[in-house]
């Protein structure tokens, strides 16, 4: 019950920030701007303002999980209401998944309003997307910000608001960007470098798979529903390991008033 | 002070969705001004320091539209395994195959094409695929001619836009005009490329072809078989060449094709990259 109540002041906590609205709106005037654009004369309507819209609203969602989680808990400490909380029946773990599902499902749900405005302004210039492909690309983002917020969340055990953001980044963006490059370099690699690049391809998360991003913008139906269930499948598992990292973390954590600090 | 922590807490976001809106605000700009003539080389000290950048983005969105030529799926690459359980979960999910849009739908590629001309106006081979896509996919001969003038006014040394052009006169009709394309393409050649280079001598040889054919229709057969002859030298072993040079010289009909017929069987460049290898033969050996 605790952890629904601690996700829920999350959430509105998210909301009434305005950050989602602010990229939205950001979002909408992008878009629009994209539709004006000169194409060598050419009028009517084209995939590329789909496929940039996919990619801000998932720029703006990987953007928001981690600064939504990555704050949680330094400003719970900044402010000493750590203290008040932890001194209700509610423990550590409920702590990390309340904000772990406050967080996820507020940024899920941000991501959710940017892809309908996608929807939008396809529909708009005349390109219906296929309802199933946008849902299942929406459900397999969430699934990677599911994980990318249980990461945030982990590292804001240990450090403070904009270390772990920091880390939080640069290990989703390394992980996308570069672990499906990982079986073409090592083409070339042999030895120790070989073996490390290797080890990294299997226990670094691989965000890739959720990126449904090119299945939308060219017209494909859905993907196998057994290999999206397997991705959602995968994104529980890493999220679940990333989370008892966290507990493990939090639950050794000591806290003292002279020490607070976002 | 609540509210300017909460302005401080959402200032990263804002940075980052103020430096996208930037970035795309540059682009929608720039994609309505008029490019000045001559811009490269203008500024030789800010070309060095940003042509770098701007090649290497302008390339990436070359091999964008190329993916978008292929409905999405990307180039198969030499990777040292592909059956992970990471890989095989991937390939299920993401398009794959090999597949090509329908000409007429060929729009799609455009705006990556654009932006790949408007951060590397030198990028030739971007401008002859949309003049390509243009004229045979969406049937805009007009919008291709707009296209060649302005790859033209940042490539004024590059051969293949030359070609292309003498090309798009002769569809119009207007033989003596692409006879003056041909000819300025024949001097400025080999441009910025390597004269030893395979490209650089299709490319010569695709001139002369076409300006032998300019030739024999003008009644010049002896400088037409000079053309061809030419041709030979640069690619021995082209028989089907070397047998229209003879009939030329015996004043026979030498290159027996329409000019349909060799823009047709010429094509410099498709979405696929130059094919601009061994046109001359196979505009003689399959004319029709």
């Amino acid at each position: 019950m605790s952890i629904w109540i601690i996700a829920r002041i999350v959430w509105l906590d998210m909301w009434r920030r305005k950050d989602a609205y602010l990229l939205l709106v950001l979002m909408l005037v992008l878009l629009v701007a994209l539709t004006t654009l000169n194409v060598f004369g050419l009028e009517g309507a084209s995939a590329h303002t789909v496929e940039i819209g996919l990619l801000l609203a998932w720029l703006f969602g990987w953007g928001l999980s981690v600064m939504a989680a990555c704050r949680l808990l330094p400003e719970e400490e900044a402010h000493g209401t750590i203290f008040s909380l932890l001194a209700k029946p509610v423990r550590r773990f409920d702590v990390i998944l309340g904000k772990w599902l406050g967080a996820w499902l507020a940024s899920g749900v941000a991501v959710g309003l940017c892809l309908l405005l996608v929807a939008g302004i396809a529909l708009g210039m005349g390109l219906a997307l296929s309802a199933p492909t946008l849902a299942q690309s929406w459900l397999l983002f969430a699934g990677a910000q599911a994980i990318v917020v249980a990461l945030g969340l982990l590292f804001s055990t240990r450090m403070h608001r904009d270390a772990a953001a920091a880390l939080t980044l640069l290990l989703s963006a390394s992980a996308f960007l570069l672990l499906p490059q990982i079986p073409v370099w090592l083409v070339r690699e042999t030895g120790w470098r070989h073996d490390v690049m290797l080890v990294l391809y299997h226990i670094l998360p691989h965000f890739e798979m959720f990126d449904l991003r090119l299945r939308v913008a060219h017209g494909y139906g859905p993907a196998p529903w057994s290999a999206f269930g397997l991705a959602l499948g995968y994104a529980a598992a890493q999220t679940t390991l990333a989370l008892s990292l966290a507990h493990v973390s939090y639950a050794r954590r000591l806290f003292a008033r002279d020490r607070m600090t976002e | 002070m609540s509210r300017l922590a909460a302005q401080g807490r959402a200032a990263p976001i804002v940075s980052l969705g103020v430096a996208l809106a930037a970035w795309l605000a540059a682009f929608v700009c720039s994609s309505h001004l008029p490019w000045p003539v001559g811009a490269d080389g203008d500024h030789p000290l800010l070309d060095r320091v940003v042509g770098g950048l701007r090649g290497g983005l302008g390339a990436h969105f070359f091999a964008v539209a190329d993916r978008y030529y292929h409905r999405g799926v990307e180039h198969h690459r030499e990777i040292a395994f592909e059956r992970s359980w990471f890989q095989r979960l991937t390939n299920r999910l993401v398009p794959s195959g090999h597949l090509h849009l329908d000409p007429s739908d060929t729009r799609a590629i455009m705006p990556w094409l654009r932006f790949a001309t408007q951060l590397d106006p030198g990028n030739v081979d971007a401008y002859l695929t949309v003049v390509h896509w243009l004229r045979n996919g969406l049937g805009r001969a007009d919008l291709a001619y707009t296209v060649l003038r302005e790859a033209l006014s940042h490539n004024p040394r590059s051969p293949a836009v030359r070609l292309e052009l003498g090309r798009w006169y002769l569809a119009s009709g207007d033989p003596g005009r692409a006879a003056q394309a041909i000819e300025t393409g024949l001097r400025v050649w080999p441009g910025d490329a390597d004269p030893a280079s395979e490209d650089a001598r299709h490319e010569r040889a695709s001139l002369l072809l076409y300006r032998a054919w300019l030739r024999e229709a003008i009644g010049e057969r002896v400088a037409a078989a000079e053309d061809l002859e030419t041709i030979v030298g640069l690619f021995p072993g082209r028989y089907a060449l070397q047998e229209a040079a003879r009939r030329l010289r015996n004043g026979e009909a030498g290159l027996r094709m329409t000019g349909d017929d060799l823009n047709r069987h010429t094509r410099v460049l498709s979405a696929d990259g130059p094919t601009h290898g061994a046109a001359a033969d196979a505009a003689l050996e399959h004319p029709h």
